[in-house]
This record gives structure tokens, C-alpha cells and sequence, in this order.
């Protein structure tokens, strides 16, 4: 995957990152992660009801929706963790519907679980160390991590559980980040953190996503991620029932949340 | 200084062997987070197979070795985790643990099976390289087998260390039990880890089989062997099952103490030094338990919980048991003395099952040693509850309330150390309890002086605990079939009694805390007070049951408080439903009547038929296994075989012709079977067949098809008042009136939820 020039990774606020979207999509036709008229259920109750998505290269695509809407469930299903009950994961163009997460992970699909990216009773190298089953040598991904992470590095032999919040989400990018991925799917990263810790978090999601990766960010709370996202896409009760840019979708939230 | 010398080495080889086994038991904790109960009866086949191998077969003792040790426990540990325990993730914490327990059972009735108990010539399992080669260390003289067994000890807990820390492979193994999902994400592959490493688990448990078992001098004993996992899981706990350099510590401790007190304590004054010795891993397993810090609460259990209960309504609950009590009484008439003591024998164990449903079933706990406190219950009621005495001795009503009240308060004692803890440190404590209470308590059995009191006494006067039956004011239950009806009413009396309590605030508050520990937390309920108050009541039931499981039987030895029967009570009440009140039936029925039955029809089968006696003692040795079969077949249905039953029926309440041809069916057998034109058998077979063929027959018939009453899966409807508490929000989202409706299940005033 190429850089692209003309997203400018550190403007969080800019309205050219919406500008750039239309050369992102025409630069690779084939979207490095698509979603086809997903269904999907838990035990028989379908909470999914035909979804379709697509991200393409270098573009972040927010995902909101209220608690419940299913946007973890989309990200499981995107990640491998779920198989759909109807319609087609594909990655690159290639159908990975019903391929089991640990083989997805081998080619590029990283995701960050909602509120838990880290092993908590493993120290940090520890975490790195279970990145390498991914691709890559340790001492590499230590290297290059603590290089993005420097508060990572001094904190190298601590137990993951014992670092504060935004710490273990930055333990979770980075452990993300060193496999280096061709699709990124972030589950609330900013869960129980603070404003200013999310906005740093988001500074780096945005710099990755103008490296070329995929990005899909799930969020409830929005404000945050619409200044990074390219596009922003709504979903209500196991649909999507609104896509646009994220200065359209700035209104709208706030009636549906406040509708909600 | 030489004897110290002496015992401290042979305490650090004892040790040692302990901390091999225990360490197998904290490898396969760590990655699946499944407690294995089955860990010492895995030792004790490994050993037993040994054996065959070594001494019955002559096989030389590498290959013998490398079979047991290499392939045989390693693959045993693989098919273990891959058709067993595989399948627990995501069920309730009772499942896991009812599961591997079921195992255990079922691989000691294997054993009984394959190596009769009573050999003509006991089995004798040789040291390694001879007993006799010793060598003298400091003036101690040393088996080269047991100095093999320290260095195996050392080379195992460096190479497990080294393991878990220094490979990517040991690494993930421990990342498994964080988030086998995350591990997954990871690229990593949580199914195969986990199967490795109880493939090592049984590994380990076989080492430590082969090497403890000549140390333990005697003959083999299967039972003594499975019992091991408590010697294991004591020094496991000093890791709290998830460190393996202290898990050896707690070992070589445990290893320690056990030399210490046979070198020390004078075994001449003091008569209990060897049951002191034999109990020892309890009393540490209790200290360690007290000062164990806290585990966190996990909240969002019930969504991966598979057991779902519904809850009769009192009413029904009634009428269930006046059906029970008039169906007892049909049923007494037909019955022949033997199988009216059968059936009382039977009752008295569902008595004791109903602790489990209120404990298990209702507040998520759980007691692997019922029929301990039943133990104490009888030793109560003997002490201090007879009067009269030779034919004339009747059990009273003070000597059944004392009892319940010192259960009660033992129970308190048992429960409070791991309160604070997860259930299944608290199913480790009763365990640790039970045996304990075999150990000592019941071994008690010589007479003593007590000090300040001037008589002579003993807890379990020359291992028979005598118990007459009860009079209560002018009722005399001491006829069997009267006190079969007796048993039968007081099961229908609590039965209905624990329903009520079910649908009181308490029950509710039991519920809430056995799905979720943490919600039930933040809502502000002290989960301490309410698990003990719990416990303690659960106890006291088991308590006053086991006083008249003794009364039944007249006088029951210590056997029959085996922590074994404890286990397999347990596990077939939850076969039959731990959340019902008929699953208890079923529990006691099936382990007081229902397996001896089954069984001494083969016997007496294979003794009428000669010809195919080989046939008959098969079935007759399957019956014994097959409880552990079905015990394992809970982790796929955890409801239990009563909520089948209740699903099964549902369409023959609404077809009459159905119902009434059945029950006529069943009466015709009944009154045929009173005259004695046909035996009770057919009635019985009638009986099944119409039970079997009801609902098919229902379904044929039925008015309208109503597939949702017919599917297992179904549930209630989503609108009605009629969802079980606990379902809300599993099967369909929260919605403001269900938010009031758990306020007000809960005591929480409006709007504070
Ligand atoms: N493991 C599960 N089992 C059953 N139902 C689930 C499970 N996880 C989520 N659900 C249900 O699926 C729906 C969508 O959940 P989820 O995708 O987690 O929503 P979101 O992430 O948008 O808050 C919710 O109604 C939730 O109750
Ligand atoms: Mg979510």
C-alpha cells in the first residue's frame, strides 16, 4: 500500500480529509475490506440485518450507533470471530466469509476488541511477543513499537493489567500497528478514557490511515472520531441507516442520540 | 538432628512428587481455566495401566514407560479436552465443575471395571530400580527411586518456568485463559494450545502416578490415587493455580509438614497422628484460602451461561407434590419390603439433594460434600438425640433441630474462609472438608477421656454410627413404609418450601447474585451474608438428611459418607436439573435406588443365565459408568433431564385424549400389577413406554402445530410477565418495564437502577 499525499495525517480538523476521499477510492477499485449484505445472529436471534460496508485504502470510516445497535458485532464478523448467517466478508477482493480469525489475522485483517486489547497477566513485551505470531521477529516489533511508544519502553517488564487505560490502548495500537496491517478495525478505543488521551490515540489512527491502511473505528460517542474519520456511517438496531461525511453527520447525531 | 535430617529429606522427595502433580493441575488451569477434578484419577490409570504393563504383562520398564508416560497419558489428556472440556467454555462455573468431576467418577468406576478392587494377590508396584538400592545421604538411606523422583521434580518445574516464560508457545498458553479471542485476533491458536497443554496435564498427573504410587507403600488403591488431586490441589493453591515456581513451594511445604508430623507427633498418645497426617493438605488448603486476595468480579456471565430454569409457580408446586405424596403411597402398596427400603433410602438422598438445589441451583454455589454434613447431622442426632434405648430407641425431634443448627454453624466455618473468593474455591473448600471429615472425624472411633467432663467419648463409636428411627410427639415412623411416607412428605413439605423461597426477595437477591456477581455487587447486596446465609441453611438441610439416611438404614458405617457418594449425588442432581426441585428426586432416586437396582438385576440376570454371565456382568459394570456418562453429557445440556421432560410434555397437557389414554394405560399396569398378575418390572416397562410415547403421540395429534412449545429452545413469550427474571435481557433487549420489574424483584427503589 502507497502513502497517499494528500491526506495530511496530523490535521485532525481539517475539511481536507474529505477532500481526499474520492483518490483514495480511485487509486485501489477493489476495497481492501467490504461487507455484502451481512446478517448475522447470536444463538438464533439475528442481530444483524443485511449490512453493507466497504473501506477503502487509506480511508477511516467511522461506525456509530447507540449501545446495542450491533457495531461490535460487525466488527466480529469482520474480524472472523463470528461467521455471518447470510451475505459475504471480503478482503481485497477475496471472499473470507467463514475463514477463522487467527487466518484473517495472518493476512493483514487487526482488530482491537472492545475494551480489552491487551492480556492483562502478560507483561508488555510479553503482549509484543504474542504479535509475532502475526508476521515478524521479536526483537523487530519490540524495536519498532517502543520507537512509536516510548512510554511502551519504560514500561517493557510491567503487567499489562497494571498500566493505566490509555497506556493499554496504546499497547493495543501498538501491538496493532507493528504487524503492519492492511485493515484496522478499532472497537471503542476511547472507552473510559480520557478526552485528551482519545484525541492523542485518534492522532496516531489518523497518521496510519494516511500510511494506506483501512481503518473501521466504532465509536458511540462521536465527537472525537468525526474529526478523523473520512466518512461516517450510522447504524440503528443491526442496520446502517445513514452514510455521509462526518460535517453531515455532525447534526444528525445529535438529534439521533438525543432522540435515542 | 539425624532423625530431623531423615524427615526433612523424605518430606522434600514427598514434595517433590506432590509438586509435579500439582503443577499438571495448574497447566491445565491456566489455559483453560477449567479445574480438573480429574487429575488424580488420570494419575491413578496411568498408574494402574503401569502396572499392567510392567509387572502383570512383564514388559521391560522403558517401554512400559514410554507407552504410559508418552503416548497413552498425553493422548488421554488430548481426547479429554477435545470431546469434554472443550466443550464447557462459555457454561456456568457448576457445569465446569460437575463436568471434570463426572470424569473423575467415571474413570474410578473404569478402574473397578478393569482391575477388581479385591485382587486375590494385592497388586504390588515396585520402586524403580529396586527398592532395596539405596544410597546414603548424610546418613539417611535413599531409593535411587526416590532421589530419581527429586531430580524429575526439579527438571520439571525449571522446564515449566522456562515454558511459560521463555517460549512464544508457553507464553500464549497463558494468554489463552486472559482472552482466547484476543489470542485468536493474535493470529494465535487457543484450541490447540489448550489441548496441548492437558495433553502435558496428563502427562504430568501420569509421572507423578508412577512415582508416588510405590511410595505409597501398600497395595494400589484406586481410591487413594484419585484422591491425590487433593494433596495437588492444596499446594496448587499457594499459586493460586496459576504459578508454578510457588506451586512447587507449596508442594515441598506440604511435603514438609506431612514428615514432620509422622517423625514428631507421638502416634502412641495421640491415636489421630496418622488421619492428623492424611488430613494435613486440608487444614493447609484452608489457611491458604484465608489469606488468598480477592478475585476480580466479572460481570456479563449471563450472557454465555447456557442453563435456563423456569420456575413453577407455588401453586403448581403444590399440586406436584400432592401428585408425589398420593403417587408414593400407590406405589408403597405394590412394593416389597426390600424395595420399600430401597425407595426410603432413596428419599432420604433426595432430602439431602435438595440442600444442592437451593446451594447450586438457586444461589449458583456449590458443595462438593453434602453427605459430610450429613455425617455430622447423624453423628448429632446419635449423640444427643435418642431416647430409649434397645427396641424401644427412638430418634427426636430436639436431636433433628440440633443437628440442622451444628450443621448450620459448621457450615458457616466451612463457607467463610473462601467467601470472598470464586465458587470454585469454595467447592475446593467443602471438597478439602469432606475429606477431612473421613479422615478424622469418622476415624475417630476410639474412646477417650474427655477432660473437664469425666465421661468417655467418641465421635464415631467403633465405626458404626447407630441412628433408630424417629417418633415425633405420638407419630412413630419406626415401620418402613410409614416412614417412607414420612421421608416423601418432607421432601413434598421443603420441595414446595424452596419455591417460596425462590419467589420471595431472598430468592431473588440468590438469583441475581448467581448470574451476575457483579451487578448484584454495585446494586449494593452483601454477597458474604447472602452466600452464607446460603450455605449455612443448604447445610443444615444436608445435615438433617443425612441423620435420617442413617435413621433408614438403622446404622451406617463411614462408607456411606464417602466424599465419592457426596460427588455422585451431586452429579446426578444436576443431571436430573440443579435448578429443580424434581431434579433432586431424580438426583436421589437414581444414586440411592436406581443404579443399585440396575445393577443387582444384572447380577441376579447373570445368575440365572449362565451362559451369558459375560453379558450381564458387562451391563451390570456399565451401569456403573454410565452415571458418569450422563454426568458428562451435562456440560452439552445443562438444564438437566427434567427441563427435557417438561419441554417433551408441554404438547401432551393440551392433547386430553393423549393424557388420559396414558394414565389409563399406567393404572391398568398398576392394579394388574397389585393383584400380582403381572410383576412389578412390567409396570415398570409400562410405565417407560408410556412416557416415551406420549409426547410422540401428542405431537401426532396435536390440534394446531405449534412448533415453538415442541422446540427445546423455545422460550417465553417476550411480552409476558411469565420471562424468568434471570432471562431478561439475554433473550431480548432490556425495556423500561423490564427495569422496573428487576427494581422491584430486586428492593431497589424506582429509578436508582
Ligand atoms: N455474545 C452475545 N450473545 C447474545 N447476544 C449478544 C451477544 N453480544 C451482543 N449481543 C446482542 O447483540 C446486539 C448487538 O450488540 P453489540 O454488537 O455488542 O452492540 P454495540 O457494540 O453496538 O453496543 C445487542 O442486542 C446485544 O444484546
Ligand atoms: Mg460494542
Amino acid at each position: 500500500m502507497s502513502g497517499n499525499g494528500a491526506t495530511s495525517g496530523g490535521d485532525p480538523t481539517g475539511g481536507g480529509l474529505v477532500d481526499a476521499v474520492p483518490e483514495t477510492v480511485i487509486e485501489t477499485e477493489v476495497p481492501p475490506l467490504e461487507l455484502v449484505g451481512v446478517h448475522a445472529a447470536y444463538g438464533g436471534i439475528e442481530v444483524l440485518h443485511g449490512i453493507d460496508l466497504a473501506v477503502a485504502a487509506g480511508e477511516v470510516v467511522a461506525l456509530l450507533g447507540a449501545n446495542g445497535a450491533g457495531k461490535s458485532t460487525t466488527v466480529k464478523v469482520c474480524s472472523g470471530l463470528l461467521p455471518p448467517t447470510r451475505g459475504a466478508v471480503r478482503v481485497v477482493g477475496h471472499d473470507v466469509t467463514g475463514v477463522p480469525s487467527h487466518e484473517l489475522a495472518r493476512i493483514g485483517v487487526c482488530t482491537i476488541p472492545e475494551g480489552r486489547g491487551v492480556f492483562p497477566n502478560l507483561t508488555v513485551r510479553e503482549n509484543l511477543w504474542m504479535a509475532t505470531q502475526v508476521t515478524g521477529e521479536r526483537a523487530e516489533l519490540e524495536e519498532a513499537a517502543y520507537a512509536r511508544f516510548p512510554r511502551l519502553g519504560d514500561r517493557r517488564t510491567q503487567l499489562a493489567g497494571t498500566l493505566s487505560g490509555g497506556e493499554q490502548q496504546m499497547l493495543a495500537l501498538a501491538r496493532a500497528l507493528v504487524t503492519d496491517p492492511a485493515v484496522l478495525l478499532l472497537d471503542e478505543l476511547s472507552m473510559g478514557l480520557a478526552p485528551i488521551i482519545v484525541q492523542q490515540l485518534y492522532e496516531i489512527v489518523a497518521q496510519v490511515a494516511s500510511d494506506g491502511i483501512s481503518i473501521l473505528v466504532v465509536e458511540q460517542f462521536a465527537q472525537a472520531v468525526l474529526g478523523i474519520a473520512d466518512r461516517a456511517v450510522i447504524m440503528v438496531n443491526g442496520e446502517i441507516t445513514r452514510v455521509g461525511t462526518p460535517a453531515e453527520m455532525q447534526s444528525e447525531l445529535s438529534n439521533a442520540y438525543l432522540g435515542g | 538432628m539425624e532423625t530431623f535430617l531423615q524427615y526433612t529429606i523424605l518430606g522434600l522427595v514427598a514434595g517433590g512428587v506432590y509438586g509435579i502433580a500439582a503443577s499438571g493441575l495448574v497447566v491445565t488451569y491456566t489455559t483453560s481455566g477449567i479445574f480438573n477434578f480429574a487429575h488424580g484419577a488420570v494419575a491413578m490409570l496411568s498408574a494402574f495401566t503401569y502396572w499392567q504393563l510392567r509387572f502383570g504383562w512383564d514388559w521391560p520398564a522403558p517401554l512400559a514407560l514410554v507407552v504410559v508416560l508418552g503416548v497413552l497419558a498425553p493422548l488421554l489428556g488430548a481426547l479429554l479436552y477435545g470431546v469434554v472440556m472443550r466443550g464447557l467454555r462459555g457454561t456456568s462455573e457448576v457445569a465446569r465443575i460437575v463436568v471434570p468431576v463426572s470424569v473423575m467418577l467415571g474413570f474410578l468406576a473404569l478402574s473397578t471395571w478393569v482391575w477388581d478392587p479385591t485382587p486375590r494377590s494385592p497388586r504390588l508396584f515396585l520402586m524403580f530400580f529396586g527398592a532395596g538400592n539405596t544410597v546414603s545421604i548424610g546418613g539417611v538411606n535413599l531409593a535411587w527411586h526416590e532421589i530419581t523422583a527429586v531430580v524429575i521434580a526439579v527438571v520439571v518445574a525449571l522446564g515449566l518456568r522456562f515454558l511459560f516464560f521463555g517460549t512464544r508457545t508457553g507464553v500464549a498458553m497463558r494468554a489463552v485463559v486472559d482472552d482466547p479471542d484476543l489470542l485468536e485476533l493474535n493470529a494465535g491458536r487457543p484450541e490447540r494450545l489448550a489441548m496441548a497443554s492437558w495433553a502435558l496435564g496428563a502427562f504430568l498427573a501420569a509421572l507423578a502416578g508412577v512415582l508416588i504410587t510405590p511410595m505409597m507403600g501398600s497395595a494400589m488403591s484406586a481410591h487413594a490415587l484419585t484422591l491425590l488431586v487433593i494433596d495437588a490441589f492444596a499446594a496448587a493453591m499457594f499459586g493460586r493455580l496459576r504459578s508454578v515456581p510457588r506451586t512447587f513451594v507449596g508442594a515441598l511445604v506440604l511435603g514438609l509438614l506431612g514428615s514432620y508430623v509422622i517423625g514428631y507427633f507421638p502416634s502412641d498418645r495421640w491415636t489421630w497422628t496418622g488421619n492428623f497426617r492424611v488430613s494435613l493438605p486440608m487444614i493447609t488448603l484452608f489457611v491458604v484460602l484465608l489469606f488468598l486476595p480477592q478475585d476480580r468480579l466479572r460481570g456479563a456471565t449471563v450472557l454465555r451461561s447456557r442453563e435456563r430454569y423456569r420456575l413453577p409457580s407455588v401453586r403448581t408446586a403444590v399440586v406436584a407434590a400432592v401428585v408425589l405424596v398420593a403417587g408414593m403411597w400407590l406405589l408403597r402398596g405394590i412394593l416389597a419390603p426390600t424395595a420399600v427400603n430401597h425407595m426410603a433410602f432413596g428419599m432420604s438422598m433426595a432430602v439431602i439433594a435438595l440442600s444442592l438445589v437451593l446451594l447450586t441451583g438457586y444461589a449458583g454455589e456449590i458443595n462438593l460434600a453434602v453427605l459430610s454434613f450429613g455425617a455430622i447431622g447423624a453423628i448429632i442426632v446419635h449423640h444427643f438425640g435418642v431416647s430409649g434405648s434397645g427396641g424401644d430407641a427412638r430418634s427426636t425431634l430436639f436431636g433433628y433441630a440440633a443437628a440442622a443448627v451444628v450443621c448450620a454453624l459448621v457450615g458457616a466455618l466451612v463457607a467463610l474462609p473462601s467467601l470472598r473468593l470464586r465458587g470454585l474455591y469454595l467447592a475446593l473448600s467443602t471438597m478439602a472438608f469432606g475429606v477431612f471429615v473421613s479422615n478424622m472425624l469418622l476415624r475417630d472411633i476410639t474412646e477417650r477421656q474427655l477432660p473437664l467432663l469425666h465421661t468417655r467419648f467418641s465421635i464415631f463409636p467403633s465405626g458404626n454410627l447407630g441412628v433408630p428411627r424417629p417418633k415425633f410427639g405420638p407419630v412413630d415412623l419406626v415401620a418402613m413404609p410409614t416412614f417412607l411416607m414420612f421421608l416423601t412428605v418432607l421432601f413434598a413439605v421443603l420441595g414446595v418450601g424452596l419455591i417460596a423461597l425462590r419467589h420471595s426477595s431472598y430468592g431473588r437477591r440468590l438469583t441475581a447474585m448467581k448470574d451476575s456477581p457483579a451487578a448484584s455487587a454495585t446494586l449494593g447486596q452483601s454477597l458474604v451474608t447472602l452466600k452464607l446465609s446460603v450455605f449455612m441453611l443448604s447445610a443444615a438441610i444436608a445435615g438433617v438428611g443425612g441423620a435420617l439416611m442413617t435413621a433408614q438404614i438403622g446404622s451406617a458405617n463411614l462408607d456411606r459418607f464417602d466424599i465419592f457418594l457426596s460427588l455422585t449425588l451431586l452429579m446426578l442432581t444436576v443431571v436430573g436439573g440443579i435448578g429443580y426441585v424434581s431434579g433432586a428426586l431424580f438426583g436421589g432416586i437414581a444414586a440411592g435406588v436406581l443404579f443399585v437396582a440396575l445393577q443387582n438385576t444384572f447380577d441376579k440376570l447373570g445368575v440365572d443365565h449362565p451362559d451369558l454371565e459375560g453379558f450381564f456382568e458387562f451391563l451390570a459394570n456399565l451401569t456403573l459408568v454410565l452415571p458418569a456418562l450422563m454426568g458428562v453429557s451435562i456440560g452439552r445440556n445443562p438444564t438437566g433431564a427434567v427441563e427435557k421432560i417438561l419441554v417433551d410434555f408441554g404438547p401432551v397437557r393440551r392433547v386430553r385424549p393423549v393424557l388420559v389414554a396414558g394414565i389409563a394405560t399406567v393404572g391398568v399396569a398398576y392394579v394388574l400389577a397389585r393383584n400380582e398378575t403381572i410383576s412389578n418390572w412390567w409396570l415398570i416397562v409400562v410405565t417407560a413406554v408410556v412416557i416415551g410415547v406420549m409426547p410422540q403421540a401428542a405431537k401426532r395429534w396435536a390440534p394446531g402445530p405449534s412448533e415453538a412449545a415442541v422446540d427445546g429452545t423455545a422460550l417465553p413469550a417476550a411480552d409476558g410477565a411469565d420471562l424468568p427474571l434471570e432471562l431478561v435481557g439475554v433473550v431480548r433487549p432490556y425495556t423500561v418495564a423490564d427495569r422496573e420489574m428487576l427494581d422491584a424483584a430486586l428492593d431497589v427503589p424506582a429509578g436508582k437502577g
